[in-house]
């Protein structure tokens, strides 16, 4: 599996092939508690960098995740409309939340290595 | 956070649900983009409102022509949490960067840091409350058809109860690294008004599990609280528990227009407060 690179707002991404897989980082999950409801962008959508892009309500907060880059919707992860949980679970795996099809070339640079992720974390 | 930050403290007085909601909103998108303080809003619902959580359902929880019969707003609120009658209360708005209070990032312990404000308000009454115990919903097992549709009958760790009957509850949003939590503190409770318009046609005797397990501060008391009294001890509480410097003042001009226009094209439509799950 592809390494994973970090967007500030704490939403990973990974290559797959032509596709970029997303989720939220396992820090995310552990400071939103447990999800109970999750809202992801239909497939054929677009997501644009910076702006919201899904909404995610643990058992007393609504959140919303900012895309870290722009793109087309190639499928979300229709376990979760059913099993939010997993999401808190395998925030890595079986938690992923969409799979886009980047408007420009993905550019690594842009996010944080795991490395610099977790010392961005660390000034948390 | 050791430097004494000065809030905007609002009296918003009372003002309809749509009103409500478009003007909390309009606040979090000012203090996200930095044009704002750290604001307190304090205000009232009249007429009186009920308010649903972002992802709540509506037909089997609100009796909505029940609520249109008695001239109330139906509201879908940009927060989480379940169904509220909003009538004899205050309630209570933070907007604040999560990077602006201690703990911003947690959702848990960010209410826990606002709730020593809304507990010394409280206190400065003679309530003693403490955060609820219970747990949030387990995972695996929250089934939002089998939740109570009223959000008094259910107390979680991020809700203030005084002897395990909850007395505020409060719910968040975030959105680009900014909170918006809200909550409301019953004055006092009308049973008969909360199931006429939230009837719960899954529990026997509701009334009677929402008269043990919520509770309004009059009657807590058992003596009349005004509202000022009320929203006046809580903006005390407040600025004593968490060490801020309050600063009066009101709307700016652009989050005046901007209230006004998320009221006509969000939250008085029923594309946001009908439709399930409502698109942003």
């Amino acid at each position: 599996m592809s390494e994973r690179f970090y967007h500030e707002e704490h939403v990973w991404v990974r290559e797959d092939g032509d596709e970029l897989i997303m989720g939220i980082s396992d820090y995310a999950q552990n400071e939103m508690g447990d999800i109970i409801y999750v809202e992801l962008p239909e497939q054929g959508s677009s997501i644009t960098a910076g702006e919201p892009f899904a909404t995610l309500e643990s058992a007393k907060a609504v959140q919303d995740l900012i895309a870290p880059l722009s793109g087309k919707v190639v499928r979300h992860n229709d376990e979760l409309l059913d099993f939010p949980e997993v999401i808190n679970e395998k925030p890595y795996g079986g938690g992923w939340l969409i799979a886009v099809a980047p408007d420009e070339e993905f550019d690594a640079e842009q996010l944080m290595s795991q490395a610099e992720y977790d010392e961005f974390l660390s000034g948390k | 956070m050791n430097s004494v930050i000065t809030w905007r403290v609002i009296h918003s007085g009372h003002c309809d649900a749509y009103r409500n909601m478009a003007v909390d909103e309009a606040i979090m998108e000012s203090v996200g983009r930095g044009e704002a303080p750290p604001t307190l809003r304090i205000y009232g619902w009249r007429p009186p409102g009920v308010s649903l959580g972002r992802f709540q359902g509506v037909d089997q929880q609100v009796d909505i022509a029940a609520v249109h019969q008695r001239g109330w707003g139906l509201v879908r609120r940009p927060t989480g949490g379940r169904a509220i009658l909003h009538d004899d209360e205050v309630t209570y708005s933070v907007c604040v960067s999560q990077d602006q209070i201690e703990d911003g990032h947690s959702v848990l312990r960010s209410y826990r840091y606002l709730a020593q404000g809304i507990q010394q308000g409280l206190q400065l009454l003679g309530v003693e409350a403490q955060l609820g115990r219970k747990p949030h919903s387990g995972r695996n097992k929250s089934h939002r058809g089998q939740q109570p549709a009223i959000c008094f009958t259910q107390s979680t760790r991020a809700d203030m109860v005084v002897a395990g009957r909850k007395i505020v509850g409060s719910a968040q949003v975030r959105r680009h690294r900014t909170i918006l939590q809200h909550g409301s503190v019953p004055i006092t409770l009308n049973i008969a008004d909360h199931l006429a318009v939230m009837p719960d046609n899954d529990t026997v005797g509701e009334g009677e599990a929402l008269s043990r397990a919520a509770v309004g501060v009059s009657d807590l008391l058992g003596r009349n609280v005004s509202y000022d009294e009320l929203a006046e001890a809580l903006v005390a509480g407040f600025g004593e528990a968490l060490g801020l410097e309050l600063q009066a003042g009101q709307l700016t001009d652009a989050e005046e227009d901007r209230a006004g226009q998320l009221r006509a094209e969000k939250y008085t439509t029923d594309e946001w407060n009908l439709v399930r799950p409502p698109r942003t």
